[in-house]
C-alpha cells in the first residue's frame, strides 16, 4: 500500500462520512439524537434525498479526501419514499462492494445499512459498529491523496 | 472460398446492390501484426478487406452518429456491443447491416514484442497457428495461442449474436477460461491491492481505453465534469485508481469484454480485469449477460425485490 505508515496515536479520531437518506435514515439519526442515545461522534452526515442519489463516485471521493470510513444508509427495501430508489441503489452498491473487495480495499471501510425513521436505536448501533470497525483498521491508507 | 474471399464478396455485393453506403471492416495495417479500420465506399475497394487474428478493433464504435447506411464486420464481442448500443437507442437498426465473422482470438502484439525483448517488430506474419516474427535479433516463430489477448482467453461467446450476413464457419465457443480471475481472487487482499496499485501506477490517464470503448459515449464524461470537479486531473495513483474503478462501474452490465480498452492502452495497463469481474458478478447476481439478448433490461436499470443484499449491515 502506498503512502507513509502512520502510527495510530491516541489522538487519532476516525473520520467517517455518512450519506443518510432524508426520509428514513436521517430521520432515524434525528430520533437517536432526540432520544439522547449515546454513540460515537465521529460521523459527518451528508443528507441526501434518497440512497439512490448516492453515486459510487461520492464514496470513492470521500475516501480520496481522507475519510477513514464511509457509511451509506437508506430506507428498508420496499419502504423507499420514492418507491424504487433504494432498489436501484442496492444493485449499484452490491456491484461497488464486489469491485472494492476484488481490488483488496479493506473491508469495513465502506458499509451500507437500512435504517428506518423509527429506528433510532438501530442507527446508534450501526454507527457504533462502523466506528469500531474503522478504529480497528486505523487511518485510511488506500486511495488517500496526499494533502488530504 | 477462404474467409477473406467470402467477406470481400459479401461486401462487394452489398455495395453494388446499393444496400449500404459504406462497408466498415478491417484492412492491413502499416505496422506488423496490426490491422486498421477500413471504410469502403466503392465496390472496387472491397478487395482491401481482410479478416484474421490481428483484427481486434471493435468496429461497432464507428456506427454511432452516422447518417448513412453502413455494413459493419462484427466478431462475437463486437456484435454484443452492437446489441447493447441498440438497447441504449444509440443506433438505428434499419441503417445497419451486421456481417458476422468467426473469431478464435486476437493476437496481443505488445505481448509478442515484450516476450522477444525487442523494441519493435520489424516484420511479422500469421502462419496458421504460428506467428513468424523478425526483430533486430533475428527471426523467430512463436505460437499464436500463447499470445492471445487476455480478454480473448476468457471469451465464451465467439459466435456473433446479431448478423444479417454470416461468413465463415461457426467456431465452437469454449467454456470460459476463468483461471486467471480465480487465481487472482485466491490471493490475499494486500496482494490484490498491490496488483491494482501496480497497474494504476502505469496509467497516465490518457483515456485511450475510454475512447476505444464502444459503450463509453457520454457527451460529458465524469472525468471532464468541472462543476463539480469530481475527478482530480493530477496524475497520481489515487486518481488513476478511482478512474478505473468508476469506469468499470459505469460499464457494469454493459461491458461485453471485447478487450479494445487493453489494446488501446499505451502503457500496458491490465485494463479490463475489473470489467471481467463485474461481468461475472452481474451474471451471478442478476442473470445479466451484456449483449446476449436485446430484450433483456440492463441490470442497473432494473431491480428485483429479493435482490442479493448480504453486503448490507
Amino acid at each position: 500500500m502506498g503512502g507513509s505508515a502512520e502510527k495510530t496515536t491516541d489522538d487519532w479520531k476516525p473520520r467517517i462520512v455518512a450519506f443518510l437518506c432524508n426520509w428514513c435514515s436521517y430521520a432515524g439519526a434525528d430520533l437517536a439524537g432526540v432520544s439522547r442515545l449515546q454513540y460515537p461522534p465521529h460521523i459527518k452526515v451528508i443528507r441526501v434525498p434518497c440512497s439512490g442519489r448516492v453515486n459510487p463516485l461520492f464514496i470513492l471521493r470521500a475516501l480520496q479526501s481522507g475519510a477513514d470510513g464511509v457509511l451509506v444508509s437508506g430506507c428498508h427495501p420496499g419502504d423507499c419514499h420514492y418507491a424504487t430508489g433504494n432498489y436501484y441503489a442496492r444493485r449499484r452498491f452490491a456491484l461497488l462492494k464486489k469491485l472494492l473487495d476484488l481490488v483488496g480495499l479493506e473491508p469495513g471501510r465502506v458499509q451500507f445499512s437500512w435504517v428506518s425513521a423509527a429506528e433510532g436505536e438501530k442507527f446508534a448501533g450501526v454507527v457504533r459498529k462502523v466506528t469500531d470497525a474503522v478504529k480497528a483498521l486505523g487511518p485510511a491508507r488506500q486511495l488517500v491523496q496526499a494533502g488530504s | 472460398m477462404s474467409l477473406g474471399e467470402e467477406l470481400r464478396a459479401v461486401a462487394k455485393k452489398l455495395l453494388e446492390d446499393g444496400k449500404v453506403d459504406v462497408v466498415i471492416g478491417y484492412g492491413r495495417g502499416s505496422l506488423p501484426l496490426r490491422s486498421t479500420p477500413l471504410f469502403v465506399r466503392d465496390a472496387k475497394e472491397a478487395d482491401k478487406l481482410i479478416f484474421d487474428a490481428t483484427c481486434g478493433a471493435n468496429l461497432a464504435r464507428y456506427l454511432r452518429e452516422r447518417k448513412d447506411r453502413a455494413a459493419v464486420v462484427v466478431k462475437g464481442c463486437d456484435s454484443r456491443a452492437l446489441v447493447e448500443s441498440l438497447k441504449e437507442k444509440q443506433l438505428d437498426r434499419e441503417r445497419i447491416v451486421a456481417v458476422g465473422v468467426p473469431c478464435e482470438g486476437i493476437v496481443d502484439v505488445e505481448a509478442v514484442r515484450r516476450s522477444l525483448g525487442a523494441a519493435e517488430l520489424l516484420k511479422a506474419d500469421l502462419d496458421g497457428s504460428n506467428i513468424k516474427v523478425r526483430t533486430r535479433r533475428g527471426e523467430e516463430t512463436v505460437s499464436l495461442n500463447e499470445f492471445l489477448c487476455e480478454r480473448c482467453r476468457s471469451c465464451d461467446a465467439r459466435e456473433p449474436v446479431l448478423a444479417d450476413e454470416r461468413v465463415g464457419e461457426a467456431v465452437p465457443s469454449p467454456s470460459a477460461e476463468k483461471g486467471a480471475l480465480r487465481e487472482f481472487e485466491a490471493k490475499g487482499p494486500e496482494e490484490r491491492w498491490a496488483y491494482f496499485a501496480e497497474q494504476a501506477e502505469k496509467c497516465i490517464l490518457c483515456y485511450a481505453c475510454r475512447n476505444a470503448c464502444p459503450l463509453c459515449y457520454c457527451p460529458e464524461c465524469f472525468v471532464e465534469c468541472t462543476q463539480p470537479n469530481w475527478m482530480g486531473r493530477e496524475h497520481n495513483l489515487s486518481n488513476a485508481q478511482v478512474y478505473h474503478l468508476m469506469r468499470a462501474i459505469h460499464l457494469a452490465g454493459r461491458c461485453v469484454g471485447c478487450g479494445d480498452c487493453a489494446r488501446a492502452c499505451p502503457m500496458g495497463v491490465d485494463v479490463g480485469f475489473l470489467g471481467e469481474k463485474l461481468r461475472e458478478v452481474v451474471k451471478e447476481l442478476y442473470g445479466a449477460e451484456p449483449g446476449a439478448d436485446i430484450e433483456a433490461p440492463q441490470p442497473l436499470s432494473a431491480y428485483k425485490e429479493d435482490d442479493w443484499q448480504e453486503f448490507v449491515m
